[in-house]
């Protein structure tokens, strides 16, 4: 490949990555994220350590899915995302900590 | 040979005194801990909860006695336990002394169901077998009855065993392994509020220390407006910290309750009780 057939496809690329970064999150996207955060929700769950906090989130991020807000979804999925895995996180660290705070 | 099958013996028994020794070591460090850390709070006095920590609080709880918010919930509690079942038993038919003066021994564990039996929940088990449908288990008629059968046990010691049973121990190290654990956003366990910052203000409240917690349940919050049980608070506490509160009367609840009421045994029953 020459040097001006190598400029023009990383010029597509560009223009691509960047076409797709203007138009924002789509329907995929927020079904995706808000699938993610649910699974990771569900995760704590069963670890018996889910916070009070996620769940609200993922209902705020599917409504704004369906108001068509697609990147706002997205963004509370994302945060509802890791709050179940930050809380799966914690059972697996308190399964051996809680020990060190038994009185003695 | 002897003397390795002795040292051998040996390890064995202190194997063996040491796990069924266990609770009793854990209670007894629970106790040094409040005593050292309070020095002027009496050994009986940790029935009082944050009362015992606050003179001011204590002075207001005490005028507030003279006339207990939770005394129309004891009649509605007397009235419920004395009323027959359709079938004409009554609770009296299925608790030991008929069912009065028994507070001090719930929980327990109860080996032939191999589980933790709460008040409440031994409460709604006679219900059921007596063909009535279970009573919701955090507040209204189930708070009054076990308010009522407390009311009836004030002044006897607890006096909660751990039988020689690895389904009983079990129980009891998962409660206090709940009790211990960090949960929620806020990252606190029950431990965080009411052992190590027992004493201190949050906000405007100061928190109660853990040594005598479940000894005055139910209660009447002025919060709630009503009576609750140990377990609707649990449910409130696990909120405050902002873990999603698991069901009343589950396991890990029951065994949660297991654990704390054994940590304040020789301590009297003075539910039910007035609180904030």
């Amino acid at each position: 490949m020459n040097i001006r057939k190598q400029a023009s496809v990383s010029v597509a690329v560009l223009l691509l990555a960047t076409g797709t970064a203007l138009a924002g999150a789509g329907t995929a996207d927020a079904d995706a994220a808000i699938a993610a955060a649910e699974a990771a929700r569900k995760a704590a769950a069963e670890a018996k350590f889910e916070w009070n906090t996620t769940a609200p989130l993922i209902e705020e991020a599917k409504a704004a899915a369906a108001a068509g807000d697609f990147d706002k979804a997205v963004d509370l999925a994302t945060k509802a995302k890791f709050q179940g895995d930050a809380a799966v996180a914690q059972a697996k660290h308190e399964a051996e900590a809680w020990k060190g705070a038994v009185i003695r | 040979m002897m003397k390795r099958l002795c040292i051998g013996l040996v390890c064995i028994l202190m194997a063996a005194g040491v796990v069924s020794a266990a609770p009793e070591d854990d209670r007894q460090a629970f106790v040094n801990y409040f005593q050292k850390r309070f020095p002027n709070v009496g050994a009986d006095a940790w029935v009082n909860g944050v009362y015992a920590l606050d003179k001011a609080s204590y002075e207001q709880w005490v005028q507030i006695e003279e006339f207990p918010p939770y005394e129309l919930a004891l009649g509605e509690g007397e009235e419920l336990f004395n009323t027959p079942f359709a079938n004409g038993k009554t609770y009296a038919d299925c608790f030991p002394n008929g069912g009065v003066g028994i507070r001090q021994t719930y929980p327990y564990f109860d080996t032939g169901l191999g589980e933790v039996v709460t008040l409440e929940l031994a409460i709604n088990n006679c219900r059921v077998k007596n063909g009535e449908e279970p009573l919701g288990y955090k507040k209204g008629k189930i708070a009054a009855l076990s308010g009522y059968m407390a009311y009836t046990s004030r002044g006897k010691v607890f006096d909660i065993e751990i039988p020689d049973d690895p389904r009983a121990m079990a129980a009891y190290e998962n409660g206090k392994k709940f009790y211990y654990s960090k949960r929620g956003q806020l990252n606190f366990s029950c431990a965080d509020c009411h052992v190590t910052n027992a004493g201190m203000q949050v906000r405007a409240d100061k928190l109660s220390p853990a040594l005598g917690h479940p000894t005055h349940f139910p209660v009447y919050r002025s919060k709630w407006g009503a009576m609750g049980t140990l377990h609707r608070r649990f449910d409130g506490c696990n909120k405050q910290v902002r873990a999603k509160p698991l069901p009343a009367q589950g396991d890990e609840y029951r065994n949660l309750e297991y654990f704390m009421t054994y940590m304040s045994n020789g301590l009297e029953v003075n539910g039910p009780g007035a609180r904030k």
